[in-house]
């Protein structure tokens, strides 16, 4: 009995000793977010869920500045291009070290690419222009290229697969059977950022540490997060509470209905900012009614896009301008923006020979998407007006995709609700997957098989032009150009909308990183 | 007896082995592309061709079937499309909180359900029997998501006495793995900090979940002891001279489990389906959501192993309830 008393006592001690060692929730920021990553390995991942994540703990060679588009130095001080756009060579900062002690030299920076690369999966698409990457000295990598790859800064920007790994990570955990360790880096992240990751609890949490030491340094920053709590909530509600308990610090899904009750909550700050992520009605330009310009039109005049915006959205989107997103480089400001307008809707449709409509259009959007219902609802309601009858399928995502994939033109929908993200900020990153004719299904996501050549020309002339002022010439052209031909509707941005709690600060909303946080850059005043 | 057992076995096994065929081949025929869903909604053509090989997707079906089968022989369910690691290493993460919370519950409604029904019944049309009589109707009648949402406005909103959600709170260290339960852990080392965090999280998602069926056995258990109390053996037995304690718990309540087994048995089915939406109210980790995943990317292995899983719960259960009326009952007799 006295020996159970004794260990009974011991093992209470020593639990509160573990407990005790743990950061206390003044120094801890807490983050909810129903997105949970399927996998944490930089050269696989490649979905939102990822990215606060990717953010924290890798760095890249360049990354987006904080709220812009503007690409500017992050492990890489300085870079040169060949005139010809081929050969890239960046200088390293020195004395950077991974969370595992060991040096991030160019070494460590080949290695990272030639593990995306090999691994092929996800983001590798963006890397395919890279013929060779090498480490000319300790500091200094360099990349040749097959063709010039005018956007190659921006996709080195970008948060997936570009990020720097710990070569010796890897190489601890490779098998025979997985020499670039996927399984183990499918649970751990051995980066260089500010933040070292600690565990993923997998439905639970992802925890990382402040690194103390970070290249950077902590000592001239406010900051004072020692910790970072990733917990995954699943009810957008349960997230409203916990943020209004103080139980979290930011919560990333707050609904519609909630966000207008926070707004007179003290103590919680709502960010809300146009994403880059782009809604259209992308229409089948090679099969049915939808093959006729003039009924393409139609259809654009008959949506009435204020009332979308304003009940549908209930003001948490902007509508688009052009195919691409606005607020990118190269981002045509001068086409208009399509208003409803009955009179020439009904005009074009009797060009087109259906002066009475009659005839009837199927609309297919992704389940889950409760914005993409109520846009089909709407624009159901304004062509009934015009006497075309549409008809709204709704498709779990893998179902709309086997219908929308098909090489035949003939079984795709009239209109597909699709969704569409930069990976970077560059247009060409819109334009050429959705619009360029060698992108028709199944290779990619021209999905209406919209073909024009001289849209195909200006495309193909953009993908290798290194003229920066001529390059954005040629891309705004082509935006006019697909305006024109309307292959699709292009909709609306939707907001990103962030709750804070009061005490967060430094907090920045980044239109690419969206779902990230510069968690160097932010503290907390409790 | 026993020789009906190993038949039970053996149709069991055939059961399961008829659930991985329907499985495997419905997640095979409805439309979408799991190899595409896999590759990511940006990739190009040859990465999913590349993807498809990998899964070996690209094989005609009954070889599919033939290797899953092989391989599932071996304990090995293939791997994830989804998170691309064995579905083995996925299922262990967000199986033991589901067992964990399903096992809490269970226990929570048979051992609050039995007494509730036995004192109704005993204390018949008094107000206790009104007031459980009450307690079951909302039970059946609150659907479990309501009934979540409820009891987090108000214990934790509200009152602030247990957490939303979770398993765990993230700032004390939970109890060292040995099982993977952490109620059972945090009572093998004596941790009793854990021990309190894990009740503490549980008690509201398992509440939830135990609700519905709570009210179900406590019905059940005081309409079949009600039923049993009117039989001439009871009376034989007050006759006796036997306590009326000594009557209620030897003699009634022993020829009364046999249709509260039945309906516990069935009510471990509604828990398991109960638990895929608690789970997702209460942000519990555990197989609901990675089940749900699952089914939005066409996860085919991952679908194919939480069906199989929860199959193999199923029918144990059905198993064991019937072995227990052999226990309970010793009159019956399997031929």
């Amino acid at each position: 009995m006295k020996k159970l008393m004794v260990g009974v006592f011991l093992s209470l001690l020593i639990g509160l000793l573990v407990v005790g060692q743990g950061v206390p929730r003044e120094r801890t920021l807490v983050i909810a977010t129903g997105l949970q990553p399927s996998t944490l390995d930089i050269g696989v991942g490649y979905e939102a869920a990822a990215i606060n994540v990717n953010l924290a703990v890798y760095e890249r060679l360049v990354r987006y500045k904080p709220g812009t588009v503007e690409v500017e130095p992050e492990l890489a001080k300085s870079w040169t291009a060949s005139p010809d756009g081929l050969v890239w060579t960046f200088t390293l900062h020195p004395g950077i070290v991974f969370h595992d002690g060991t040096p991030c030299d160019a070494a460590a920076v080949v290695f990272s690419f030639q593990r995306a690369v090999a691994i092929n999966l996800g983001p590798a698409w963006m890397l395919e222009p890279i013929e060779k990457v090498e480490a000319v000295d300790d500091l200094t990598v360099r990349f040749t290229l097959n063709r010039p790859y005018p956007e190659f800064l921006q996709v080195l920007a970008n948060i997936f697969g570009t990020g720097i790994v710990s070569p010796s990570a890897v190489e601890a955990h490779a098998t025979a059977d997985d020499p670039w360790a996927q399984e183990w880096l499918a649970s751990h992240m051995v980066g260089t950022g500010p933040y070292k990751f600690v565990e993923w609890v997998k439905g639970q949490h992802i925890i990382l540490r402040r690194f103390e030491g970070y290249w950077r340094g902590w000592s001239e920053k406010k900051n004072n997060i020692e910790q970072v709590i990733i917990r995954y909530i699943t009810e957008p509600s349960v997230q409203r509470l916990l943020l209004e308990r103080g139980d979290v610090d930011i919560a990333m899904d707050i609904s519609v209905d909630d966000w207008a009750l926070l707004k007179n909550a003290s103590g919680v700050v709502l960010v809300e900012e146009p994403s880059m992520h782009a809604t259209y009605l992308r229409f089948n330009c090679a099969a049915g009614p939808t093959a006729d310009v003039r009924v393409r039109k139609a259809v654009r005049a008959a949506l009435d896009y204020q009332g979308m915006i304003d009940y549908v959205l209930q003001g948490h989107a902007v509508q688009m301008q052009g195919a691409a997103a606005i607020g990118l480089p190269c981002h045509n400001d001068e086409l208009p923006l399509p208003k409803q307008d009955l009179d020439l809707a009904r005009r074009l449709l009797a060009e087109a020979g259906y002066p009475n409509g009659g005839f009837t259009l199927e609309y297919v959007y992704e389940s889950g998407h409760e914005d993409r219902r109520r846009v089909g609802e709407v624009l159901q309601a304004s062509l009934a007006e015009l006497g075309i009858d549409l008809k709204i399928t709704e498709l779990p995502w893998p179902d709309l995709w086997e219908r929308v994939s098909a090489s035949d033109p003939e079984r795709t929908p009239a209109i597909v609700a699709n969704g569409w993200w930069p990976d970077y900020a560059d247009v060409i990153n819109f334009l050429y997957p959705m619009y360029h004719s060698s992108q028709w299904p199944p290779v990619a996501f021209n999905i209406g098989f919209y073909k024009d050549e001289e849209v195909d020309k200006l495309l193909d002339q953009a993908q290798v032009e290194t003229d920066p002022t001529v390059r954005c010439d040629l891309l705004k052209d082509v935006q006019a150009l697909i305006y024109d031909d309307c292959p699709d509707i292009d909709l609306y941005h939707l907001t990103t909308r962030v709750a804070l709690r009061d005490w967060v600060k430094g907090y920045v909303y980044s239109p690419i990183y969206t779902e990230g946080f510069f968690l160097y850059d932010m503290w907390l005043e409790k | 007896m026993w020789a009906y057992f190993l038949r039970r076995l053996g149709y069991t096994l055939v059961t399961l082995w008829g659930l991985t065929l329907i499985t495997f081949v419905l997640t095979r025929v409805v439309p979408g592309d799991p190899a595409r869903t896999a590759a990511g909604p940006q990739a190009r053509q040859e990465q999913v061709e590349e993807v498809r090989k990998l899964y070996g997707l690209d094989k005609p079906l009954w070889v599919q079937y033939g290797v899953y089968m092989r391989n599932l022989l071996r304990g090995d369910f293939g791997k994830s499309l989804w998170s691309k690691q064995p579905v083995v290493t996925d299922i262990k993460a967000y199986f033991l909180p589901t067992l964990e919370l399903g096992v809490f519950a269970g226990v929570l409604f048979f051992t609050l359900g039995v007494p509730l029904g036995v004192l109704s019944a005993v204390y018949r049309n008094s107000l206790l029997d009104h007031g459980s009589r009450l307690l079951s109707l909302a039970g059946v009648s609150l659907p479990v998501f309501i009934l979540g949402l409820l009891l987090q406005l108000v214990f934790y909103k509200l009152l602030g006495w247990f957490p939303a959600g979770g398993r765990f709170d993230p700032f004390v260290s939970p109890p060292q793995h040995l099982t993977g339960l952490y109620i059972l852990d945090s009572l093998l080392t004596g941790n009793w900090k854990a021990l309190a965090c894990s009740l503490h999280h549980i008690f509201l998602p398992a509440v939830t979940l135990a609700y519905g069926s709570l009210a179900v056995v406590s019905r059940m258990t005081r309409a079949s002891l009600l039923e049993v109390f009117g039989q001439d053996y009871i009376k034989t037995a007050r006759a006796k001279g036997l306590s009326e304690r000594a009557v209620l718990l030897k003699h009634a309540l022993r020829n009364a489990m046999v249709p509260i087994l039945t309906i516990t048995g069935l009510q471990v089915g509604s828990l398991l389906g109960g638990v895929l939406l608690v789970e997702v109210i209460f942000s519990w980790p555990g197989l609901g959501t990675y089940a749900y995943t699952a089914v939005t990317v066409l996860d085919v292995n991952a679908i194919m192993a939480i069906t199989l899983i929860t199959g193999i719960i199923y029918t144990g259960v059905n198993f064991l309830v019937d072995f227990l009326y052999t226990v309970v009952d010793p009159r019956i007799r399997y031929q």
